[in-house]
């Protein structure tokens, strides 16, 4: 038995691959031994998963891979993203965090992401990149028997969760939501609302990594549209719609629209700017303007980020900014949570912001300044052309006078809107957005924009 | 010490070898694959281990590796004794179980038993699985974690308890269970079901064992001995760490041997059950072939290890099997060994007859046991010198034969109650000589005359 790496699992933010294929029992018994090492001897691990119908064997091929280079575990079984964050940021003798999921990747997918211990995530440079080179030569460090690691089972870090979540964040009066879980690992936070008094009705509440419905995700249509159903029949103030392993969040308002994130980041951002005006604020650069505006009225600074998570907590971190938001609806609160994005912790900061608001949710969003941005798109394109592609584009098409942002791609600013293209770190393709100052500015935008893309394409091929 | 990786072969306690040199994660892994390929896909286990420390990654590795071949696991949050794995089988209506413990041997080395439903052993070859790390994501298995295994457990040996000790007898016990699992079943059931001091003696959770050996033999339990005599307890109960053996410790602080002990369960067993079939080991004491014979029973030989016991027993519709190590079979309420119910046993057999543990072995027969070993360099040697031995056995060995028995080995009873046994290890580059009589001369003779017949056979095979 032995397994080829493949090395495209090792992302920037994540290790991803297909079950049986790029991840198998054997080489995650490896990556196990990899993790172990790169810790050390004698540290301890906090470990969760998803409910993906592969996470059980990863995660005691990885455990065991673990305790035989003599670093201990704590066992979290099925965990939400953000609790298997805040294990390692709470706990000093939690070293780092392991949390196995594909997030919104298809079910046969799995993967992993990985803290160290103050729940900040890894990332290719200062982590996976030692894995993946300690996979390939085999490099453990393999203790003698007495020195291997232990392991104990607990849900203790659960519960430590959800009693401060319910003291940080209390909610003043009982609210109505609906919640779709989509058969993740999040099914416990349904119960933990319940209990604190609310009206709660959840879709999809048990765990099912077969996920026979959806795979959860609240950036697309089809993981929102039995949620507003149930919305509208129960007249609930607010939808909730998290991804499988609860570091993303979607936000339904009373009418049953789709709340952007760029607009759920005004929301956060006006009431984090009343308690701690001046602040800095990190947006991702796939955000509306209108966002970056609303900040700047708010006397905020909005500075503009890379997508991914790893990178979006570390310049958070340097930045000292208070919160960060990315338009893939991760939401990072520095000042009141731990930093990392936690999906738990932005839902009930969105039921408490409603709590103590006269208005509804569409009342409220009605006020924030709007343009007219496109969802984000992809263009196909071959790997080794992307980022040719986007110099191409930066070294032929644009003028001089233009507005670039090349924190991740390119991002021009024009007067009358804006538009970004960047490669895609998931897939063969080209992504870009949009947005007009007018709904006709944006297609003209949006028609440049691919013109652009062809051109480029053209020239190079 | 080899092992065997392609394919795996169970011998008649598992597979075992040195943690993480001879059983590490990898092979762990594909064993785990193995079995769950030759269990068949969507059937169920259930998965324990011991209290040694390398147990936990093998635990961790054998799921990964049958859950990739789409069986479903039933594991504990906790180190539980054999015993309590192995029923828990029934009670999680699975298709087999895993029990991963070094049983009786040092704390660097662990093994791997694999029972069947019925809490047999499964013992031969098992190939690695063909389709090993190729099952799709949707067929693969799912595991569960059960919390209150201990508890269940403890409930089965109430029942026991009940049913064997019902007057809660006054009795002093004191127990080693060399700082394994077993400790808390000990320590409650005799708690509850016995009045009268409970002592302990190496309890302390620790998983190098510093108390003693695991294996329980007259050399390891002498000092629990000195301790029995010193607290003036009734009875000393001495198991190995995870729980299947046990040994026993008179009044008088003299050990019982698994043979003795074995005889008391069949004397005890006969008072109700005059016809009593029992299962011994070849290797057995002819104490047992004396009880039986006096009280009405029938003794059926064996070849040597809990496999060979259990399928026996099942041949001969046997109530009680046991081999001289102190593991008891009882085919009425736990085929595979329990080292709590034979425990139990005893204490009511104390009860019953009210006599001293020390009182009840003076009744057996004495006898004179001896055993003996002779080193051969390789598995064809052992093969020669045992062709040598079948061939020759009737010029080097005096004495009129009664029965003969060829299972494993050959074994020869003479007319005087007296026998020798001569077998190949199964497992070691050794032919053992075993024999007992009623008068120490007679043994000293047959394991003379035996040495001289293996000697002659090293000889002639270089």
């Amino acid at each position: 038995m032995s397994y080829l790496v493949n090395k495209n699992m090792f992302r920037q933010n994540d290790i991803r691959g297909v079950y049986g294929k790029d991840l198998t029992p054997e080489l995650a018994l490896d990556l196990g031994k990899a993790i172990g090492t790169f810790f050390g001897e004698g540290k301890q691990l906090f470990i969760g998963g998803d409910s993906r119908i592969s996470t059980p064997i990863l995660m005691n091929s990885i455990a065991a891979g673990i305790l035989a280079t003599g670093a201990n575990i704590v066992m979290g079984g099925l965990t939400p993203s953000p609790i298997a964050y805040y294990a390692s940021a709470i706990d000093e003798a939690i070293d780092g965090s392991l949390m196995i999921t594909a997030s919104h990747n298809p079910a046969d997918q799995n993967g992993l992401k990985i803290t160290d211990n103050k729940g900040v995530a890894f990332y290719f440079d200062n982590c996976f990149s030692k894995l993946l080179d300690s996979l390939r030569r085999k490099d453990f460090n393999e203790v003698p028997v007495e020195r291997l690691g232990q392991l104990r089972l607990t849900k203790q870090y659960h519960k430590l969760y959800y009693d401060e979540l319910a003291k940080k964040v209390p909610i003043s009066h009982k609210m109505k939501v609906v919640i779709e879980v989509g058969n993740g690992a999040c099914g416990d936070f349904v119960d933990f609302l319940k209990q604190l008094g609310h009206e709660v009705y959840g879709l999809r509440q048990e765990p099912d990594g077969s996920f026979p419905s959806f795979v959860p995700n609240p950036s697309k249509k089809e993981t929102l549209v039995e949620l507003r159903e149930l919305l509208l029949a129960k007249k609930a103030d607010l939808g909730i719609a998290f991804d499988g392993d609860g570091d993303r969040v979607g936000f339904l308002d009373e009418l049953g629209e789709v709340i952007s994130p760029d607009q759920v980041m005004m929301l956060f951002a006006k009431e984090l700017l009343l308690k701690t005006p001046k602040s800095k604020l990190l947006l991702d650069c796939k955000t509306s303007r209108a966002t970056f505006e609303f900040i700047k009225e708010l006397n905020g600074i909005p500075l503009i980020t890379r997508v991914g998570h790893s990178w979006v907590h570390k310049t958070l971190i340097e930045e000292k900014a208070i919160f960060a938001g990315e338009l893939s609806a991760h939401y990072y609160f520095e000042e009141e949570n731990y930093g990392f994005d936690d999906a738990l912790f932005a839902a009930m900061k969105m039921m408490a912001y409603l709590s103590q608001e006269k208005r509804t949710l569409s009342e409220v969003i009605s006020t924030f300044p709007a343009y007219y941005a496109s969802d984000e798109l992809r263009l196909p394109c071959e790997d080794h052309l992307k980022d040719q592609v986007i110099t191409y584009i930066s070294e032929s098409i644009i003028k001089p006078e233009w507005e670039v942002i090349d924190v991740d791609g390119l991002r021009v600013e024009l007067d009358d809107g804006w538009f970004l293209i960047r490669s895609s770190s998931t897939e063969p393709a080209l992504s870009f957005r949009v947005e007009g100052t007018t709904p006709s500015k944006r297609d003209e935008l949006y028609q440049r924009v691919q013109a652009y893309i062809k051109e480029a394409l053209g020239a190079l091929n | 010490m080899s092992l065997p990786t392609d394919p795996f072969i169970f011998r008649t306690s598992g597979i075992r070898g040195i943690s993480n040199i001879q059983i590490t994660s990898k092979f762990v892994l594909e064993l785990g694959q193995a079995i769950g390929n030759h269990l068949g896909k969507g059937k169920s286990i259930v998965v324990g281990r011991d209290n040694r420390r390398c147990s936990l990654q093998i635990e961790y590795a054998i799921i990964s590796g049958l859950l990739s071949e789409g069986v479903n696991v039933h594991r504990f949050d906790e180190a539980l004794p054999t015993p309590a794995v192995v029923s828990a089988i029934e009670d999680h209506e699975c298709d087999a179980g895993i029990m991963i413990t070094g049983s009786h041997l040092p704390p660097n080395q662990n093994g791997v038993i694999y029972f069947g439903k019925e809490g047999t052993y499964y013992s031969g070859e098992l190939q690695k699985s063909p389709k090993a790390n190729s099952l799709p994501w949707d067929e693969t298995g799912d595991v569960k974690t059960h919390l209150n295994q201990s508890e269940r457990y403890l409930e089965r040996m109430r029942v026991f308890a009940q049913k064997y000790l019902p007057k809660k007898p006054h009795l002093d016990i004191l127990i080693d269970p060399v700082h394994g699992p077993m400790t808390p079943f000990l320590t409650k059931i005799f708690s509850e079901f016995v009045r009268g001091t409970v002592y302990f003696h190496n309890i302390e959770e620790n998983d190098h064992f510093p108390g003693r050996l695991s294996e329980p033999t007259v050399d390891t339990l002498q000092e629990t001995a000195l301790k029995v005599k010193e607290r003036g307890a009734d009875i000393g109960i001495a198991t190995d760490v995870d729980g299947d053996r046990v040994l026993f410790i008179t009044n008088e602080g003299t050990v019982v041997l698994g043979d003795q002990a074995g005889s008391l369960l069949a004397k005890k067993m006969m008072m109700t059950e005059k016809d009593l079939s029992i299962v011994a080991p070849i290797n057995s004491s002819l104490i047992i072939g004396l009880v039986a014979s006096e009280m009405g029973g029938t003794v059926y030989d064996c070849k040597v290890g809990p496999p060979a016991i259990i399928d026996t027993m099942i041949e001969k519709v046997a109530k009680l099997g046991f081999e001289e190590s102190g593991k008891y079979f009882f085919m009425d309420e736990s085929l595979w060994p329990d080292g709590l119910l034979a425990a139990l046993k005893i204490l009511s057999l104390m009860y019953e007859t009210q006599l001293s543990l020390q009182e009840l072995v003076d009744q057996l027969p004495t006898t004179t046991a001896t055993k003996d070993k002779i080193m051969c360099e390789t598995e064809e040697q052992k093969e020669k010198m045992m062709e040598f031995v079948y061939q020759n056995w009737e010029e080097f060995i005096s004495g009129e034969t009664k029965s003969e028995v060829k299972i494993d080995g050959m074994k020869r009873y003479f007319t005087d109650n007296s026998w020798l046994l001569i077998r190949p290890s199964g497992t070691e580059n050794y032919i053992r000589i075993f024999c007992e009589a009623l008068t120490p001369e007679r043994t000293e003779e047959l394991k003379r005359k035996a040495t001289e017949l293996l000697e002659q056979a090293k000889e002639s095979s270089i």
